[in-house]
């Protein structure tokens, strides 16, 4: 075992500095997440209890296994998108244990606007079934929604990846046979109907879960019929007449149980194809990191600080520890799992590509997850590394990087800017899970960049119309952009456009990872045909 | 004569006992058992047990010819009866010394002089020990017996010839009620045990019951073992007995006990009896003799350091008693309690059901005929183990006996533990300020079980508990992995218990409470929040499995602790307790709220109607019968209620899925 050995110096005022500063991002954090927990307004809650139904969180407490972890997934999505809509878009996804096996759940929030979809709840939706579908995880929707939000048609309407997803991954997935359950908890009409239809097993609550494809007003408006809602799609109808549902339930809590047992009888749970080791607290705290990251853009982080503060008893196997040094690569265990981690320590050069396709390539060879840790400018630029095919070794290392079928992970934990975020696994090459922390930021490229290249772009105009500038000038023209990027390249933007899962600070990783891990580790090893390596 | 084989008549915890000391005495014990004791402890504990007939005793323990045959069957020189079923039958003694066997117990004839109540207090009249006065002899004319109660002056106390532990006996304390009392009594003795005749005899209300331990060796030497002291009895039925009798002075305790060998001396008495006594004042009366080891007899065995089963089998063996009176002397006090499966909120009715946990403490003799996992049936006496402890003095034994109440749990049946408890706590039992009937007139106060010093500590713990038990401590899988994750959620560092897992315990008054059980940063730390917002926040580590450590500020605090069949189960210093959680989803309505309706299942014809409007109905049924498809249909209730709007006529056709009735929710 190799133990790392931090150089670190915990008093100094750079330390403090950035310690303090982290603090004040983790607690914005958390208070952005109680305001997502809460769900609708108050008077809609409080509706939603007189009516005997469970708020959604508590649905999902009282549903799976007593004391166990919840990993909520894009918990933070849509932040900021809508008015009136908390993060969270109106639905809770995530991973919990039910009966001792892992399982995907999907739950609407009734209280946010009647659990209405909007394009991004949608998205949120079909992410997680892709979640599930990837790592055959029992998929258990508590549906309670309103269906469509009509004003967002445009969003969530015609296109792949909108609600329409739902239904055709729901398929896909049974097709693979990915289990899946619905548990009618509030009226679905119309498509809301098909989520439940095209689940395996269906349990409804009496008197509470409806449903029709055209509900009493539009049945009559349609064909002049009169009928009850409770006849037209009630529980007790649709278990004993139409057959659409298949268990009646009395209440939420009696849903919850009957959905209980029955993915206790789902089969034999798959067991993890590894074997972790006793799970050890790394040597260094992790709460140290909060003052290593560095505050100041200009100023790079020791990422190697980092992991000796990530992995168990900071016992980290480096490989190549003196070959391209602009990017560490090696093997450690969080929380027993053993994963290969790839942290950048500098622009990415030539050796730096190389030594990146050669680790994964050893990964693939050895079935060890990878775990990109990404804070990088982009790759180096210039004659010299031009001519030793820069191109060329980038491309080997995105090859390699998105041909790896091992479960793969990324945290953006600083700036991770252009071609640079995209080799570090960024979200166009499917990792399993994608986060950032607090400080994580992402763009083409960085404020200033992008504010000096348009610079240069107008001055380059200003030149051929014969115009001219002053700084002042220049300075105008630069400080939208800056900010518009500013705006652009911030964790909580991409959290709420799904383009990562989730936010995560720096004391949750080891635990959000871990259960990644292990989550992965029960599916079918694949085998990775990697793509042609330019040489 | 050496006895090779012992055939043990009985069964639960004298069964077991009995063996132990013959397999001690190089004897091979062979049980026998009923069908719903074919697995019972005895059995398994003996070894060899052979099956003589069905669960109800009258099929099986009380079958002469059975036992006989089982005896024969495997050779047995020797039986022992034990206590209860066929211990004081003279013609089961009749029947084992016919087959050639040594009976455990007095010679036939004594067995049926003790075996009758009159003929016992002749008995003792003959050999100079005092009666209580009464009538000579049964009577059985009503008239006769009024008047002869008259003149004795209330209370009298009527007993049936033929009964006995407080079976058949009726207390007349009102002149009003006399001629009805009689009368009952008199039935009573003819239904139960089918005899004419009652005994009349003076009542001593505040009486002390003291009994005496002899053994004889059946040719007129007998020794008294000391006496017990059994004066804490529910209607008759012994509850804590000790020895020996404290707060009496010694000299007429010496005097009872000289009166109790001189009855057996005049009798040539065999094998082991207690000689029964009621203490008032210093006066004494005889009441009758057991002839037959006692329930009781461990206090005898602990004060003497005599094993009196082993005693018994020197007797049986005809080597003698093998010790003379001066040998024995007192040695320290026992006390023993009787734990029974009863419900003491039902008057005490036997609690049957399976032991699903029984757990009882360590340090101290326990005589059980169960272990957990064991039934108890409604075929036999429903005692669960008794409870022996043996101290210098009585304060400390009955200190002892408090404590290890305390440490004892049992789930599945209801006991009388916590009644016991109080007893063995009660300020008036320590001062000995009791009597036969003392228990009778507070047991309101002595059922109510005493307050814990720290019981939001104890829930507490078992909420957490509850949570950390489906984890597993350095578990690498995250998912279940104690000390890292239990109930994590992302963003901990908000408000801990936004996560708070919710537990719903029950505890041993049946009260339950929804707690929070909230994770904390620091390792092994929990806030338990109760539902009424108190919080508690414990340390809690699994030093060893089964054993966890208890931080709470500066107190620590050691516990055992263990889950299973559906309970919490703690050893802690101020007892053993058990909560049952709520299982996550346990859906406690069932079908309360089910169908009302009742429909028809098929098109057809309704040929009967089985119930009337308004009528009561359980589940399941039969509301109407119909006709359909050449089939008789019964059209069942899903649920109990009132049978209403009943919409059916004999004759009519109904559709498929038509509602024919209502069940309407009984009004309670």
């Amino acid at each position: 075992m190799t133990k790392m050995k931090s150089l670190l110096d915990t008093g100094s005022d750079d330390f403090r500095e950035n310690d303090a500063l982290y603090r004040e991002k983790v607690d914005e954090l958390h208070a952005l997440r109680l305001t997502q927990r809460v769900g609708g307004p108050e008077k809609a809650r409080d509706r939603h209890v007189e009516k005997g139904k469970i708020l959604p969180r508590e649905r999902i407490e009282r549903l799976i296994d007593p004391g166990t972890p919840f990993l909520e997934l894009g918990e933070l999505a849509g932040l900021n998108m809508h008015k009136g809509v908390p993060p969270g878009a109106g639905i809770i996804t995530g991973i919990g244990v039910i009966e001792g096996r892992q399982c995907m759940i999907i739950a609407n929030d009734a209280t946010v606007k009647g659990g209405t979809y909007f394009g991004i709840t949608c998205r949120k939706h079909v992410r997680a079934q892709k979640i599930a579908w990837k790592n055959r995880l029992p998929v258990i929707t508590l549906v309670d929604s309103g269906g469509a939000f009509l004003p967002d048609q445009a969003n969530l309407f015609p296109d792949e990846g909108q609600f329409g997803s739902i239904f055709h991954q729901q398929i896909g997935m049974s097709g693979d046979g990915v289990p899946q359950i619905a548990v009618v908890m509030g009226p679905c009409t119309a498509g809301g109907a098909y989520i439940p239809a095209l689940c395996d097993e269906v349990v409804i609550v009496r008197g509470q879960g409806f449903m029709y494809l055209g509900g009493p007003e539009l049945t009559f408006a349609a064909t002049g019929e009169k009928v009850e809602a409770e006849e037209l799609g009630g529980g007790k109808m649709h278990c004993s007449v139409s057959g659409v549902t298949d268990h009646l339930a009395e209440d939420d809590a009696h849903a919850l149980a009957i959905t209980r047992d029955i993915v206790s009888h789902l089969g034999e749970k798959p067991q993890p194809r590894k074997t972790p080791t006793e799970p050890r607290a790394p040597a260094y705290p992790t709460e140290e990191i909060y003052g290593i990251v560095s505050r100041d853009p200009k100023v790079p982080t020791d990422n190697r600080e980092i992991i000796a503060r990530l992995v168990d008893d900071s016992d980290f196997h480096e490989f190549k520890p003196l070959y391209g040094d602009t990017i560490m690569t090696g093997w450690g265990r969080i929380n027993g799992h053993e994963v290969g981690i790839i942290a950048n320590t500098g622009v990415l050069f030539v050796e730096a590509a190389l030594k990146a396709t050669h680790f994964i390539n050893l990964c693939v060879q050895r079935d060890i997850p990878l775990l990109f840790l990404a804070d990088v400018n982009g790759f180096m630029v210039g004659r010299e590394v031009e001519q030793m095919g820069i191109a060329k070794a980038g491309a080997k290392m995105i090859t390699a990087m998105s041909s790896a079928r091992v479960p793969k992970f990324t945290i953006i934990t600083g700036g991770s800017y252009g071609a640079g975020y995209l080799a570090m696994l960024g979200r166009p090459f499917q990792p399993d899970a994608m986060f950032a922390w607090p400080t994580g930021r992402s763009a083409i490229m960085g404020p200033e960049q992008a504010a000096s290249v348009l610079a240069q772009v107008r001055a380059q105009i200003h030149e051929r119309e014969g115009k001219s500038w002053t700084p002042e000038d220049e300075e105008a023209f630069k400080a939208p952009i800056r900010k518009e990027y500013e705006d652009f390249q911030g964790a909580y933007n991409f959290a709420s456009n799904l383009w990562i899962d989730s936010v995560i600070e720096p004391c949750e990783t080891r635990n959000v990872i871990a259960l990644m891990l292990d989550v992965t580790s029960r599916r079918a090893k694949v085998e990775t045909n990697f793509g042609v390596f330019r040489m | 004569m050496k006895i090779k084989t012992l055939l043990i008549a009985n069964r639960g915890e004298i069964a077991c006992r009995i063996a132990r000391t013959a397999r001690a005495s190089g004897i091979t014990p062979v049980g026998v058992h009923s069908d719903a004791d074919a697995n019972a402890l005895h059995v398994r504990e003996i070894g060899h047990s052979v099956c003589i007939g069905g669960g109800p005793a009258s099929e099986s323990y009380l079958k002469i010819d059975a036992v006989i045959d089982a005896a024969k069957s495997v050779g047995a020189d020797a039986i022992h009866p034990g206590y209860g079923f066929l211990a004081e039958n003279s013609d089961f003694a009749r029947a084992v010394e016919a087959a050639g066997m040594v009976f455990m117990g007095p010679t036939p004839d004594t067995l049926e002089r003790f075996g009758d109540k009159a003929s016992a207090k002749e008995a003792a009249v003959a050999a100079s020990v005092p009666v209580i006065s009464g009538a000579e002899g049964a009577r059985s004319d009503p008239k006769e017996i009024a008047n002869e109660v008259r003149a004795m002056g209330l209370p009298v106390l009527l007993k049936a010839v033929g009964g006995g532990g407080g079976r058949g006996q009726r207390l007349v304390t009102d002149e009003a009620t006399l001629t009805e009392d009689i009368e009952g009594a008199l039935r009573e003795a003819k239904s139960t045990f089918g005899s004419e005749g009652l005994l009349l005899e003076r009542f001593l209300p505040e009486a002390r019951h003291v009994e005496v331990q002899i053994a004889g060796d059946g040719k007129g030497h007998v020794v008294h073992l000391f006496e017990r002291d059994c004066t804490l009895q529910r209607r008759h039925q012994k509850v804590i007995e000790e020895a020996p009798a404290w707060g009496l002075p010694r000299a007429l305790l010496d005097k009872i006990a000289q009166d109790a060998v001189r009855l057996g001396e005049t009798l040539d008495y065999r094998g082991l009896g207690t000689v029964e006594f009621l203490v008032a004042g210093d006066e004494y009366f005889f009441l009758e003799v057991n002839p037959r080891i006692q329930v009781e007899h461990p206090v005898t065995e602990a004060i003497t350091g005599l094993d009196l089963v082993s005693l018994h089998l020197r007797i049986a063996e005809g080597t003698g008693l093998g010790l003379v009176q001066d040998d024995l002397k007192i040695n320290g006090h026992a006390v023993e309690a009787r734990l029974y499966a009863e419900d003491p909120a039902m008057q005490f009715a036997p609690s049957t059901g399976t032991l699903t946990t029984l757990s009882l403490p360590a340090g101290l003799r326990i005589d059980s005929g169960v272990e957990e996992g064991d039934a108890v049936t409604p075929f036999y006496d429903p005692m669960i183990a008794k409870l022996v402890v043996h101290a210098a003095d009585r304060e400390t034994a009955l200190a002892q006996l408090a404590t290890a109440l305390d440490h004892v749990a049992v789930e599945g049946v209801q006991t009388n533990r916590a009644f016991l408890t109080a007893l063995a706590r009660n300020p008036e039992f320590e001062q000995m300020q009791v009597h036969t009937r003392w228990i009778d007139g507070k047991l309101d106060e002595l059922t109510q079980a005493g307050p814990l010093a720290r019981p939001e500590l104890w829930k507490a713990a078992a909420a957490i508990l509850f949570v950390a038990s489906s984890r597993s401590e350095g578990s690498a899988n995250p998912w279940e992995n104690r000390d890292t994750f239990t109930g994590w959620r992302l963003g901990l560092g908000g408000d801990v218990m936004e996560a708070g897992q919710r537990v719903t315990l029950t505890d041993a008054t049946e009260t339950s409470e929804e707690l929070r059980v909230g994770p904390i940063k620091a390792a092994d730390t929990y806030i338990v929040l109760s539902e009424n917002g108190d919080a508690v926040t414990l340390a809690m580590r699994e030093i060893t499995p089964g054993r966890w450590r208890i931080n709470k500020g500066d107190d620590v605090f050691l516990i055992d602790a263990r889950q299973h069949a559906g309970v919490i189960e703690m050893d802690t210093p101020e007892g053993r307790l058990v909560f049952r959680p709520a299982a996550p989803l346990a859906f406690a309505g069932g079908d309360a709220a089910a169908d009302r309706a009742v429909a028809s299942p098929l098109t057809g014809m309704i040929v009967e109607i089985k119930v009337a409007d308004g009528q009561e109905v359980a589940e399941g049924d039969v509301i109407a019968v119909m006709e359909s498809m050449k089939l008789e249909i019964s059209i069942r209730a899903a649920a109990a209620g009132i049978a209403s709007n009943i919409s059916i006529s004999n004759g009519d056709m109904v559709d498929r899925g038509q509602v024919i009735a209502e069940i309407l929710p009984s009004e309670e």
